[in-house]
């Protein structure tokens, strides 16, 4: 399937977003990062916003979505609506720590509310795409991977915001540490299972469609094979084990400044180029139309 | 309820693309785009065969939309513009479409495409236009191989209507339940089928 | 101005009416169709359930012609042109009909004048009935010329030639209608090529035969479903006819009574005996056209009286063929006098008894029209002629020779052709032959064998043509398959003649003009092949072009001439052609488009599309309908109908179009093409109408007419040669005649020829052949020679050109070289395709789609590659007469990939001359930006322009009705 740069941009957009505003609202549970949480928000309510800008290069008529948008087993209206309870838990979030005496505190169950609703995001996001038509696609442990972007990329940014606005850094070593390490995790995992996901389309032997005389056979083997760089030293390599590497340096070094920024680039890579692989291979059980 | 499909006899199919052309007499497709294309399946090497030429074996495969029981287009679709209509056919409300193309994303068969002019996304209808008068969709009416039939999927294959009148079960050579085939199905349930009597069904069910 | 016929359709809720009519998205059968039209335009054409002869078929390239009508860049006005020849651009003009008629006719008579009338020729292509105005029409009454070029010499040409030297012309055709429960696909697959009998019908008689032949190298479309596939070396038909003919003997499959009765098998060859005969007159092409009859086969003007019993009258009688009843032991002969056959003994009567024939087989109540089948009538006084033995014979000088019968000549020949010989030159497996021919000729009812040979275009085209159709037809004359059900049963005989409208024109007076014998003989290349004068049909093209290159060895040169439904990429060499055509003094066109071969043209005239004429559609093969093709609309523009603008311009030669004072037809006001309709049909034709309006009326509610049920004395009757309805000379096609009352065939000797006396007199000492006697070699039987250009006759040229190239399976959405421009077609199809085994791609490292270059010693072109399992390793199969009408140059980018760019132009057929297209050597490479002009391996014009290979290309969509066009000629 042909790049959708609009969805890839969305996708990563919405997992850093929802990651970082999720790791805030962990820190806060615990009382930390105070300095930061204003800026962490604004920052991931921009990433969302960027995100949402994108998804609609990718409407063509996004004036009808308010003429019926609603269909609550499409994985879009679901997606829709964990970004409608996000906003709002994210809204009431603001206006607690606004109203809070410190003006960065949220009651603890609305911290973990965000937290759960960050995730329930993320997941609902990612499982827009698993599809049964799409081998590749069609794998929790895509849903998984998507949640470890928002794992790393939260936890970084977090970590870095946190380095420039001079709040502790030791709480965030932990969660970046463990969030690169999910993420990584993941990461392979997911890579592992496309690399496979080569035998699960339907095969014709030979085959001829009339009109693409000059196009090759589709052959999902080979396509996997065409993706496995960008997939494992892409993906994997540079999006999954050097953010991991990076957030031990962080939290070693405490240089969240360097290695934050160092752990958001390359899992920023990965995430794209892991999306870029997953539509190359989004062929449809059904190659050959 | 009401299923209405296309059966496919491919022992009859001879890959003429004249059901390819017909659709696009009736149905406004845009030049480039195809709702439905007629698919060359080999020749591959037979099974049992000495592997290679000529023990091979080749048909044609006539692919559209399959106008699926439990459509994955439709379940996707956020504006319910893909709907599935009261004869059992899945439509698109084009009025409704925002061409987010998650339907052509779940199609497993690609068969759906950005109608690029519309800013919507399209496919085979099942000439609903016709079939509402009871006519025969045009790419069944004008098949060469009289290999197209058209009929209720809930009914009897048997009594598929054709071009001229008869019915699949009195004018096609005699098949066999396990001789009827799908798509791969990953739970979308199409509703087409394709008759083939003695060769490798390519693909999967 | 519609016809009353079109008019009387009435019209639905939204102003659509339905007009019956028939198809010419193609030339090749009559698919009834429906038109349906709003507003003075065609909206869709849809296939006619009710005709029975195509079943309501009506395929792709024939629903997307309304593409055609309505296309941007169809010509509409008659132009000329204003850049020298050889230019990119032709710079058309404008002009008026009266200039182009008089620039015309100016033009070619000065030719004549200057250079005598074989100084010009016409070319038309193939099977669009009504423009082949060009070819028996144009050239023999408006030019005078005998140089008539035809695609029928590539095409059905070869098979019919074949026929009229074996029985009756077009006798090639099987009945395939007839749902035999044995079919045979030979060299054809008409379920896409649709040739002469639709793809409905066809797949449906394929499917419910208990046998289906495919005698093929490739696999195709529906052979696939064959129950046997005689996947045989390309070129080698022949041989394989040869084994089936040695299979029929061997199993004793042959049906006696026929052969002994119906052909020439019985008869006395004496190879010592100087041939002799007496002055026989050609077919057709009217007036006198004598030839020296010459034949070794025994007559009574042979011997010496005292051989025989009977009195011997005079010299004897030359047209008693004498033969040996082995039942009484003495000599007896068969009289091949038309206006006096028989047997000696018996009084020629129409045979009486028959039977009804089965039709429980087909399909269609229209079709099931039940024929009346003739016994073989029994000899009587009962003989028995010796198909076997020598025969001690008397000559008139006393010398005493042997002599043999043809059969026993015929049947030690078949001795070369065993099972594991004939295995052996076609690389089938000799089992598997036999089987299928077992089968083929193993009667299911004893009283008809069980079908004919459907045999089509690849046994035309390796360069041995006339034998190959000759053998063919040899096996289905010993089964007895001629003119039984669903045997060789030749052209539809109805109530016109084929060719359209306009053949000829419709004034008798016009046949003035003809060309006589002596300049018949000047036809080119019958210097070479004399039995093209003895055809009359065509001129061969080769020759044609060599004296239109002027050429130092060409007996004269050719300064003009005209084009009409023909283009140079369909025989012969196409570059060499196109060179020769742009050498000429003067050449006109009539088309649709800026073809290739306009860009050589001076004057282009704008013709009809098929919903825009009126024509009458007979059947082309052995079907039996009657169709007609109603004017739907009106042209557009100033587009005139290939038979209008034949009768218009034949007033500026001063040939009557029409008899009577008012030729024509200028103070009676009457439509020209409308009254033409009338006298062909009605007056010199025999639908029982008085006029074309009421014809057209009649059709609208009848559709398509079934010939069986109309003529059962004729079309409806089998074993024609028993009831004296078989004896028709070419043409092939004419209005029922039923009183014909002549027995046998029309061959000099009045039987099926299988010693063929027209190629033994033209080629009395037999080189090619094979040695049937010491120091004797004949041509008069069916024998094999390796394709010329095949591996094994040519396996030197193959060392270097590894692979045999065989071209031209259809291609479902284009007509030849018709319907490149049509978005319908061309998104479906957008660039020529080369199938080649996966094997050998891989050998080559070549993959599906890529660019390969085809290359011959005679040339190289571009297609792409399309991995076909189908295809044996060491032959590839190309895709001929591509053009790319989106360049912007005279020649249109034929040369890019036409594949009979690459062919031997001087390779063709002994006797008539078809080119060798199929079956040479070529070696095939990956094109590359370093080994491709502007260093794109996709072909590109003269100014580098891409052309179209993805059906994404926005150019189709300029193509679109009502678009803009890509080169329209906007005339303001
Ligand atoms: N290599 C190879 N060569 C082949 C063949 C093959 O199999 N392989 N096949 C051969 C065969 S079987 C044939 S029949 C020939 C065909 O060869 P042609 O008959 O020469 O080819 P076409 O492309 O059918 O037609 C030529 C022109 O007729 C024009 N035309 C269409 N309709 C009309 C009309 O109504 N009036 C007029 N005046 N013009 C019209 C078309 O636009 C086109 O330019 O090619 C032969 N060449
Ligand atoms: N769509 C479409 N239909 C057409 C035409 C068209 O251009 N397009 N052209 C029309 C015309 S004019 C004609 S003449 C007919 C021809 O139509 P057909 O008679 O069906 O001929 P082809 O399809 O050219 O070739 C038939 C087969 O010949 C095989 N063949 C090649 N070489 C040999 C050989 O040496 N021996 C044997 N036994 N087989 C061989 C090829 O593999 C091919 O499968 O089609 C007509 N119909
Ligand atoms: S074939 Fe595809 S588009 Fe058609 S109903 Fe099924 S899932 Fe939907
Ligand atoms: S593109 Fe249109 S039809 Fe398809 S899912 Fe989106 S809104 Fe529904
Ligand atoms: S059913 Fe109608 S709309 Fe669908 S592919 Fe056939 S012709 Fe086209
Ligand atoms: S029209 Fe019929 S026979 Fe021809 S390709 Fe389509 S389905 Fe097959
Ligand atoms: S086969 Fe020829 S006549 Fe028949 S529908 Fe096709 S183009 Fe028309
Ligand atoms: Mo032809």
């Amino acid at each position: 399937m042909e790049l959708q740069w609009p969805l890839i941009l969305f996708t990563t957009l919405v997992a850093w977003s929802a990651g970082l505003f999720g790791t805030q609202a962990l820190l806060a549970a615990g009382g930390h990062a105070k300095r930061s949480q204003l800026p962490a928000w604004v920052a991931s309510a921009a990433l969302l916003a960027v995100g949402g800008v994108a998804v609609f290069f990718h409407l063509e008529h996004w004036e009808r979505i308010f003429n019926g948008f609603g269909h609550l087993s499409s994985g879009i209206t679901q997606e829709l609506v964990a970004i409608v309870v996000l906003a709002v838990v994210a809204i009431a979030y603001l206006a607690a720590m606004r109203r809070s005496d410190d003006g960065a505190t949220a009651p603890k169950w609305l911290c973990w509310a965000a937290v759960a609703a960050c995730a329930v995001l993320v997941a609902a996001m990612a499982h827009s795409y698993t599809m049964a038509a799409r081998p590749a696609w069609d794998s929790a442990l895509w849903i998984l991977y998507v949640l470890g972007n928002a794992c790393v990329l939260g936890p970084c940014t977090m970590a870095l915001v946190m380095a420039v606005r001079g709040d502790d850094l030791a709480p965030a070593g932990l969660p970046a540490l463990v969030g690169a390490a999910l993420a990584a995790v993941t990461a392979i995992a997911f890579a592992a299972f496309l690399q496979a996901s080569g035998g699960s389309f339907a095969e014709v032997g030979y085959y001829f469609d009339p009109t693409h005389p000059t196009a090759g056979m589709a052959d999902a083997a080979s396509a996997v094979a065409a993706q496995a760089p960008l997939l494992w030293i892409g993906a994997v390599a540079v999006g999954g084990i050097l953010p991991l590497a990076a957030a031990l340096m962080g939290r070693r070094s405490g240089n969240w400044k360097l290695w934050g920024a160092a752990a958001i680039a390359c899992a920023l890579a990965g995430a794209v180029c892991l999306r870029v692989v997953f539509y190359e291979l989004g062929l449809s059980v059904f190659m050959f139309y | 309820m009401t299923q209405y499909a296309i059966v496919t006899d491919l022992d009859r199919c001879v890959g003429c693309l004249a059901c390819s052309v017909a659709c696009k007499v009736v149905n406004g497709v845009p030049t480039g785009s195809f709702w439905n294309k007629t698919l060359r399946i080999g020749p591959n090497p037979k099974e049992g065969g000495s592997g290679q030429w000529p023990d091979v074996e080749l048909y044609f495969l006539n692919v559209g939309c399959q106008h699926c029981a439990e459509p994955e287009c439709v379940k996707v679709c956020p504006t319910e513009a893909s709907h599935i209509a009261a004869d059992g056919t899945v439509q698109i409300d084009k009025s409704k479409c925002i061409g987010c193309q998650f339907c052509a994303m779940a199609c497993p068969y690609g068969v759906r495409y950005l109608n690029e002019d519309e800013g919507v996304v399209e496919k085979c209808t099942l000439c609903e236009q016709k079939i509402a008068q009871g006519e025969l969709p045009q790419c069944v009416s004008q098949c060469c191989g009289m290999a197209r039939w058209f009929g209720d999927a809930e009914g009897d294959v048997r009594e598929f209507r054709g071009p001229r009148g008869e019915t699949a079960g009195e004018f096609l050579e005699e098949f066999s339940d396990e001789q009827v085939h799908k798509l791969p199905d990953v739970g979308n349930k199409p509703s087409f089928a394709y008759i083939l009597r003695d060769m490798k069904w390519q693909g999967g069910e | 101005e519609t016809t009353e016929a079109a008019k009387t359709q009435s019209a639905d809720s939204q102003g659509v009416k339905k007009v019956r009519s028939c198809c010419r998205g193609c030339g090749k059968v009559e698919c009834g169709v429906w038109v349906y039209v709003q507003d003075g335009k065609v909206i869709r054409t849809e296939g006619d359930e009710e005709c029975f002869l195509t079943m309501g078929n009506h395929c792709s390239k024939g629903q997307a012609s309304i593409q055609a009508a309505y296309h941007p860049d169809r010509i509409k006005y008659p132009m000329k042109r204003t850049n020298p020849k050889g230019s990119e651009d032709p710079g058309w003009v404008r002009i008026s009909w009266d200039e182009a008629y008089q620039t015309i006719a100016d033009n070619i008579m000065q030719i004549r004048d200057k250079y005598g009338p074989e100084s010009l020729f016409t070319w038309c292509g193939t099977g669009r009935q009504w423009c082949m105005q060009s070819d028996a029409g144009m050239a023999l009454e408006l030019f005078g010329t005998p140089n008539i070029i035809a695609a029928y010499q590539v095409c059905k040409g070869p098979r019919h030639f074949a026929s009229r030297l074996d029985n009756v012309q077009a006798y090639s055709w099987s009945e395939v209608i007839n749902h035999s429960n044995v079919f045979v696909q030979w060299a054809t697959d008409q379920s896409i090529s649709n040739y002469d009998d639709a793809s409905r019908t066809v797949v449906d008689v394929a499917r419910q035969a208990d046998t289906f032949i495919s005698v093929d190298p490739r696999e195709t479309n529906l052979g696939r479903k064959a129950k046997y596939w005689l996947n045989l070396r390309p070129g080698t038909d022949n041989a394989m006819a040869l084994g089936w003919c040695k299979v029929i003997l061997d199993h004793d499959l042959q049906d006696d009574l026929f052969i002994k009765r119906w052909t020439n098998a019985p008869f006395i060859v004496v190879p010592d005996m100087e041939p002799t005969g007496y002055e026989e007159q050609v077919q057709n092409g009217g007036g006198a056209k004598p030839y020296d009859y010459r034949t070794r086969l025994l007559t009574e003007a042979d011997i010496d009286p005292s051989m025989v019993d009977w009195e011997v009258e005079g010299d004897g009688n030359p047209l008693r063929y004498l033969v040996y009843d082995q039942l009484n032991g003495r000599w007896t002969y068969w009289q091949a006098d038309p206006a006096d056959a028989h047997w000696e003994g018996e009084t020629w009567a129409k045979q009486t008894s028959g039977f009804t024939q089965d039709v429980s087989r087909m399909r269609d109540d229209a079709g099931k029209v039940a024929g009346w089948v003739a016994d073989l009538s029994e000899f009587d006084p009962l003989i028995d002629p010796a198909l076997y033995g020598e025969f001690d014979v008397v000559l008139k000088d006393g010398s005493v020779h042997t002599g043999r019968p043809t059969w026993d000549i015929w049947a030690e020949y078949l001795g070369n052709f065993t099972l594991d010989k004939v295995s052996e030159i076609t690389g089938v497996d000799a089992q598997l032959i036999e089987d299928a021919c077992v089968e083929w000729a193993t009667r299911v009812d004893p009283r008809i064998p069980n079908g004919g040979i459907n045999y089509g275009l690849g046994t035309e085209h390796a360069g041995n043509s006339t034998q190959n159709c000759r053998a063919i037809m040899a096996a289905c004359a010993m089964v007895g398959a001629i003119d039984t059900p669903g045997g060789q049963r030749g052209a539809t005989n109805g109530w016109t003649e084929q060719s359209g409208p306009c053949s000829m024109l419709p004034s008798m007076a016009a046949f003035a003009f003809m060309p006589d014998a002596e300049l018949s003989l000047k036809m080119a290349g019958n210097d070479k092949m004399p039995l093209l004068y003895w055809y009359s049909v065509w001129c061969d093209c080769n020759a044609a072009m060599e004296a239109a290159h002027q050429e130092p060895d060409a007996p004269y040169r050719i300064h003009g001439g005209m084009i009409g439904s023909g283009d140079h990429m369909s025989m012969g060499n196409a570059r060499y052609n196109w060179e020769a055509l742009t050498m000429l003094d003067f050449l006109f066109e009539a088309n649709l488009w800026h073809s290739p071969t306009s860009g050589a043209a001076d004057i282009l005239l704008p013709v009809c599309h098929w919903t825009e004429i009126n024509a009458f559609r007979i059947a082309q093969g052995s079907g039996g309908s009657f169709s007609l093709c109603i004017k739907a609309v009106d042209p557009p523009g100033e587009c005139k109908s290939d038979p209008l603008y034949f009768m218009e311009l034949s007033k500026y030669f001063g040939v009557p179009a029409f008899d009577g004072d008012d030729p024509w037809l200028e103070k009676s006001g009457k439509d020209m093409e409308i009254e033409n309709l009338t006298i062909q049909c009605c007056q010199q034709g025999c639908a029982p109408f008085d006029t074309w309006e009421e014809l057209a009326a009649a059709y609208q509610e009848h559709g398509t007419w079934n010939m069986k049920k109309e003529i059962p004395q004729d079309w409806g009757t089998y074993r024609r040669f028993e009831v004296g309805q078989a004896y028709r000379k070419a043409p092939h096609q004419q209005p029922a005649q039923l009183d014909i009352n002549i027995p046998g065939f029309p061959t000099p000797t009045m039987k099926h020829e299988l010693w063929c006396t027209s190629i033994e007199s033209y080629y009395p000492d037999g080189t090619d052949g094979p040695e049937l006697a010491p120091g004797f070699k004949s041509e008069a039987l069916p024998y094999y020679q390796e394709p010329p250009h095949g591996s094994v006759a040519d396996a030197k040229t193959y060392e270097e050109y590894p692979f045999t190239c065989i071209t031209g399976r259809r291609i479902p959405v284009y007509f030849h070289s018709e319907h490149r421009q049509l978005p319908w077609c061309r998104e479906l199809w957008p660039v020529p395709r080369m199938e080649i085994n996966p094997v050998d791609a891989a050998e080559l490292g070549l993959e599906q789609g890529d660019w390969v270059w085809i290359e011959s010693p005679w040339g190289k072109v571009r297609q792409t590659v399309d991995l076909y399992y189908g295809i044996a390793p060491g032959t590839i199969n190309a895709e001929h007469q591509w053009w790319y009408p989106e360049l912007a140059q005279a020649d249109k980018g034929y040369e890019l990939s036409c594949i009979n760019c690459i062919t031997d132009r001087t390779t063709q057929d002994k006797y008539n001359g078809s080119s060798n297209v199929r079956t040479y050597p070529v070696k095939v490479y990956k094109a590359t930006p370093e080994n491709s002009p502007f260093g794109n391996p996709v072909p590109c014009g003269n100014d580098g322009t891409e052309i179209i290979h993805d059906s994404s290309d926005p150019r189709l969509k300029l193509w679109e009705i009502g678009a803009a066009g890509v080169h329209p000629d906007l005339f303001e």
